[in-house]
């Protein structure tokens, strides 16, 4: 194993390299790989146009009833009786804030 | 530039090392992501979603920029280049966009870690469990995978400024 080969089957040389690139344009692996890509994108668009949240959007307090509304039953599992994990409404001035800081205000020790 | 062959092999062991490190901590997400969503014991998948956050910052973020500008120095290094072969064209698209949703994903990671350190003992964890982390994890590790096959059988195909290159270099070398 010399320095200007440490592998050997590395194809440093680049000799299966073709000459000129096929009539065809891309390689056909290219070509599948990209199909695949496109398809798996067009999925994924369906997806969301219907209503699937994948992503930190289901997170977000724009993304509705996420981790906005997990926020606050999880707080209130800890709430005296009486809450309603679920069906709790925001009070004012707490609606438009992001889960994390829904979440750091309501973790506060409660009296 | 070419890197003499000392340098080389010095950047191509960072190279492999990241990346294959890279998608062993993917792997360890995808198994705590399943674990947070399959597991009865809420103070386990309270304990699974803290520590997706931290794994994310500390292991997953850095392997996966170490990933990219170990696999950039070896492409620019190397006679191989950026643009001139699919395969290399296409790991640069797998590294960049694990790495952009990566990180963008952290976000979701940490506010989900937020709920889980807001939660007492015992609570309901019912609705942080999600199918999210185990999608994107094993979206990430079929990508990965798929950069890792690339990098070993190296399929041919050359793009058009491949070959433009190839052929300035030909008419170059002949006298």
């Amino acid at each position: 194993m010399t320095d200007s080969a440490p592998f050997s089957d590395s194809r440093d040389d680049l000799a299966a390299e073709p000459d000129r690139p096929s009539a065809s344009g891309a390689p056909r692996w290219v070509k599948v790989t990209g199909i695949v890509v496109v398809v798996l994108v067009v999925l994924l668009l369906v997806l969301k146009l219907a209503g699937v949240e994948h992503g930190p959007g289901r997170h977000t307090g724009s993304g509705g009833s996420g981790a906005q509304t997990l926020a606050f039953q999880v707080t209130q599992d800890g709430a005296p009786s009486g809450a309603n994990p679920g069906g709790h409404t925001p009070p004012a001035g707490v609606e438009g804030h992001t889960p994390s800081a829904g979440v750091l205000e309501r973790a506060a020790p409660q009296p | 530039m070419i890197m003499s062959p000392r340098v080389r092999r010095f950047a191509l062991t960072a190279h492999v090392v990241s990346s294959v490190g890279w998608l062993g901590a993917v792997a360890v997400a995808l198994a705590l992501a399943v674990i947070g969503l399959t597991s009865q014991d809420a103070e386990l998948v309270r304990s699974v979603y803290l520590a997706l956050e931290q794994v994310g910052w500390f292991v997953l973020v850095p392997l996966s920029v170490a990933s990219l500008l170990t696999g950039l120095v070896q492409a620019l290094g190397t006679k191989w280049g950026l643009f001139r072969h699919y395969w290399v064209l296409m790991k640069l698209a797998i590294n960049v966009i694990a790495s952009v949703v990566l990180l963008i994903y952290m976000q979701t990671l940490g506010r989900l870690a937020d709920v889980a350190a807001a939660t007492s003992s015992g609570a309901d964890l019912a609705a942080l469990r999600g199918p999210s982390p185990v999608l994107h994890a094993g979206a990430a590790l079929i990508l990965l995978l798929a950069a890792a096959t690339l990098s070993i059988y190296k399929p041919p195909g050359l793009t058009r400024y491949g070959w433009r290159k190839r052929q300035e270099l030909r008419t170059a070398s002949q006298p």
